[in-house]
């Protein structure tokens, strides 16, 4: 592969893979510079990882990987909590149309709605549901068997359906 | 739509703008140029195959990662407190209540009593794994499951009239509930002996005769109308949808026995959901309920057998690195048949707090371990996922 075809091979993993894994990092730490700069860390380590020689079957794996450990550096660098102070400091999607500000109104309500789930069951089901991360990909991200993971999906959507029905506590 | 698309919907105009995309790739592209190395780029598709790799190479690897949160307090901390500890009270006197203050209307009432009368046989189950299910904790356990299971049978009867679709719902969430902790203290029975295997045995008569008075309940109601059915039908028909879906995925990578049990359970739900649509085609909306609350049940049981299985499973563990600890602490190895249950646990305790404690950050390590042994009195606790 020349050099060339090696950029756009690269930079195609980074359409893709960019906006979820940016929405990913934006749940856990509720800042969207630090969203943005998580998302981007990811994509240079994954690269210098790649010069080094090494190999990466499942890309989209291996990134999400990279930004729960740069997510995890961030919470040691300043604790913070995650979808609660989003829903106080606001949902910030890009773009300012009507459209979008419509949509930002349904995702602040589902974030309502997601705040009410134990935080890895929420995680499971985002991945699942929202990033399409196969079960097996997401107990490879996150170190839990396949088994853990369908049950934590399951009892998230389960919780989210009862708490569509009967409102939020 | 439905209520996962909508999420997905809601979620995704969380993106890059296109600003923030240019200038990202700018700084990939000046990245790369100035390391001139043109490495194997992997393809976007790439793979289940290495996802199972990878899987197993993570089975050797302890991944700890322990995300520091805001949030907490005295209340959560009770939730995971059983008989005997000191949280205990907080957690049925306090917690407990609240979540009930929460629910207001009658299916909502009788989705919280179901799931206290669940928690509590859980704990007995969680007890009786750790060889301390004494007489006293029984009795306290099934009086409250008691209660609990009641007024959630008091909350269907009360829907059966006003909203007969929400009453089956309702009925048939209880019953899974029966049915699945029923299976579970079966195979705990199996595991254990003496006292707890007797305590135990009280619990599952009862949990037996409830669960018949509640499918026998749901049956005497009056024959559900067209609408009835069709509300059944489109809930099963979706809640089989996600779950035939999510089971045939885990099967693919479970061992070769709980593989084939859970494609069974796949195949068992299929089978419920055709029937009752069938059934209810032809007008007999009775019996098209029947097949799918059995669908309904058998989807509900799956899932508690696979989180009963990862429980015992994780705990088997625990017990496993405390035998293990002990034995490295103490030279010439200990006699581990002597340490009581109770000793047992309290060191297993122990060791999780203080990797808990130790690790606020993602903490890889790649340790080699001394060969595990569970101690005597120990005796894992096999979950059999077969329908």
């Amino acid at each position: 592969m020349d050099s060339k075809a090696t950029e756009t091979a690269f930079l195609d993993l980074h359409t893709r893979f960019a906006d979820p894994l940016f929405r990913h990092a934006y749940f856990k730490v509720s800042d969207r510079e630090m969203a943005l700069d998580i998302t981007q860390e990811s994509f240079l380590r994954m690269w210098d990882y790649l010069t080094a020689g090494n190999e990466v079957d499942n890309p989209k794996a291996f990134l999400f990987r990279i930004a729960g450990n740069l997510i995890i550096d961030h919470y040691r660098k300043k604790k913070s909590s995650s979808l609660e102070s989003m829903q106080e400091t606001g949902f910030d999607p890009a773009g300012e149309d009507a459209a979008t500000i419509t949509d930002a109104a349904a995702g602040k309500e589902a974030l309502l709605l997601l705040s009410e789930l134990p935080e890895k069951d929420r995680e499971a089901l985002l991945m699942r549901h929202v990033e399409d991360l196969s079960v097996g990909e997401i107990a490879a991200i996150s170190g839990e068997s396949p088994n853990v993971i369908s049950v934590r999906i399951h009892r998230a959507t389960k919780k989210l359906r009862a708490l569509l029905d009967h409102g939020p506590t | 739509m439905d209520l996962l698309k909508t999420l997905k919907h809601s979620l995704s105009i969380l993106r890059l703008s296109d600003a923030e995309r240019s200038a990202m790739r700018e700084v990939l592209l000046t990245r790369m140029r100035a390391t001139q190395a043109t490495p194997n780029i992997p393809s976007p598709y790439g793979g289940f195959f290495m996802t199972l790799t990878f899987q197993r190479t993570a089975s050797f690897i302890a991944v700890v990662v322990v995300f520091v949160s805001g949030a907490g307090g005295v209340s959560l901390a009770a939730e995971d407190s059983v008989p005997g500890d000191a949280m205990y009270a907080l957690k049925v006197n306090v917690n407990e209540p609240l979540y009930t203050l929460t629910a207001i209307t009658p299916s909502a009432k009788a989705a919280v009593a179901t799931s206290r009368a669940e928690r509590r046989l859980e704990e007995a189950e969680v007890l009786a794994a750790r060889g301390s299910l004494d007489e006293t904790a029984v009795a306290e356990l099934s009086e409250r499951f008691h209660d609990s299971a009641d007024e959630a049978a008091s909350h269907i009867d009360e829907l059966s009239e006003k909203a007969p679709e929400k009453s089956i719902d309702a009925s048939v969430e209880l019953e899974s509930v029966l049915s699945a902790h029923g299976r579970i203290i079966d195979d705990i029975i199996a595991a254990r002996s003496g006292d707890t295997e007797d305590a135990l045995a009280t619990l599952r008569v009862d949990i037996a005769e409830k669960k018949e008075e509640v499918a026998l309940e749901r049956d005497e109601n009056d024959a559900p109308s067209k609408e009835a059915s069709e509300h059944v039908l489109a809930r099963a028909a979706r809640d089989a949808e996600v779950a035939v879906r999510d089971l045939a995925e885990l099967s693919v990578v479970l061992p070769a026995d709980d593989a084939l049990a859970i494609d069974s359970r796949v195949a068992f739900i299929n089978e419920a959901i055709d029937e009752g649509k069938a059934k209810h085609e032809r007008g007999e909306y009775q019996d098209a309920v029947a097949e799918f609350a059995r669908a309904k049940t058998a989807i509900g049981v799956s899932w508690r057998l696979l989180e009963a299985k990862d429980r015992f499973e994780t705990e088997e563990e625990v017990v496993a690195d405390a035998v293990v600890e002990e034995e490295m602490a103490t030279a010439p190895a200990p006699e581990v048949a002597a340490l009581s249950a109770p000793t047992m646990m309290k060191a297993a305790a122990t060791t999780t707090a203080t990797t808990t404690a130790s690790s606020t950050e993602a903490v890889v390590e790649n340790v080699e371990r001394p060969e595990r042994r569970s101690s005597s009195w120990y005796r894992p606790i096999r979950i059999d996922l077969a329908p």
